[in-house]
């Protein structure tokens, strides 16, 4: 009967038949309470999501991104950019199909010692440009700035553009080497 | 005045210890330079430091090379080649070929420390462009040594390099044929300009 009582009260203050300050002062103070628990929830949840955000922002520039750039240099040509962060790749790794491994496995796995080579090096190399060509229809250029490796191809139609950090060179080879020993 | 002179001594002795220290610290790059004058007019520049190529070699796995060393195809029975070069490091600087045609000088030679092969072919000339062909290849004697220092029917290509490595700046191959020109040196820049 009181839950009533109260709500005839609250449709009444709402549609200003009744003054607000004959609600009684424990209705009040809960409805106050229940608001303030409701906007401690919001804020909590910001700042958990807020915290995500800056926590998965930081792993992505600590471990760094996969740029590509494909531009088709017609007239009204599609210019695709993407940035992965590269953490995804080591992961989506384990998602490669069982006979795709099995199909590539003869071909990738003795060039992997190779692969795991060329990354240590590559990390305590100085930075410079390791292969240029240049004609008058194309240019290709690899090169490492600071922990990435930079490719830019340009055959005059389409022009790419391809960086990644290095140590995903090496963290890949070791997880070919180890996924395709074990399936 | 003394005490300045003293002070402008060290400071010079330090400066060139720390160029000299740098210098010995720097790594060294193999270059590879080509230009070519015909067609697309493409020009080639590959710079890898050697310690790169050190490190790599060993792990390659391919047909003839293996841990770094190449195996040399074909009947090498009859050729020893560490002899031969047991032969080349106790002679003086001397001529070992030498081809004199009308059109095609071949020269082989000791010099110092360095194994020179000259080549001027005047054939190419009438036929191509406004040069004559030449080949000049210069190899430090310590890396022909660490070539063939592997087996009988073997290059070792890793130990080449670590010997490259440690010899400093040194040119290597130059040819010129008047439509193409191809440089291959050694030194502690990161660019081949």
């Amino acid at each position: 009967m009181a839950t009533n009582a109260e709500s005839i009260r609250n449709v009444a203050i709402f549609a200003g038949a009744a003054p607000r300050s004959v609600a009684p002062p424990d209705v009040a103070r809960a409805q106050v309470g229940s608001r303030a628990q409701l906007a401690l929830f919001w804020k909590t949840t910001l700042l958990v999501v807020a915290s995500l955000a800056a926590l998965g922002a930081l792993v992505v520039a600590s471990t760094g991104v996969i740029w590509v750039s494909i531009q088709e240099k017609q007239p009204g040509g599609t210019h695709l950019r993407l940035a992965v962060p590269a953490i995804l790749v080591p992961l989506g790794l384990r998602f490669v199909p069982r006979h795709v491994w099995r199909e590539q496995a003869p071909q990738v796995q003795p060039w992997m010692p190779v692969v795991k080579a060329a990354a240590d090096e590559l990390r305590k190399c100085p930075d410079g440009t390791f292969v240029e060509v240049r004609s008058r229809s194309e240019y290709v250029n690899i090169a490492k700035h600071g922990g990435e490796m930079v490719v830019d191809v340009d055959d005059g139609g389409d022009a790419v553009h391809f960086s990644f950090p290095i140590y995903l060179l090496g963290s890949v080879a070791h997880q070919i080497e180890a996924d395709g020993s074990k399936r | 005045m003394k005490l300045n002179r003293v002070m402008l001594a060290g400071l010079t002795a330090a400066l060139f210890g720390t160029a000299v220290l740098q210098a010995a610290g720097a790594d060294q790059w193999i270059h590879i330079k080509v230009d070519s004058k015909v067609g697309d007019e493409e020009r080639v520049r590959v710079n890898v430091p050697l310690s790169f190529a050190e490190k790599i070699l060993p792990a390659i796995q391919a047909d003839c090379l293996h841990n770094g060393k190449v195996r040399i195809e074909g009947n090498m029975d009859s050729v020893d080649l560490h002899a031969l070069m047991d032969a080349i490091r106790s002679t003086g600087d001397s001529e070992f070929v030498t081809v004199e045609s009308k059109h095609e000088h071949v020269r082989v030679a000791k010099q110092g420390a360095y194994m020179l092969i000259k080549v001027r072919d005047e054939d190419s000339w009438s036929k191509k462009a406004d040069k004559a062909e030449t080949v000049d290849v210069k190899v430090p004697l310590s890396v022909v040594e660490a070539l063939l220092s592997g087996g009988k029917h073997e290059l070792d290509l890793a130990a080449a390099v670590r010997a490259l490595r440690a010899q400093g700046d040194t040119e290597l191959v130059t040819v010129n044929d008047g439509e193409e020109t191809v440089h291959i040196w050694v030194d502690s820049q990161n660019t081949s300009e």
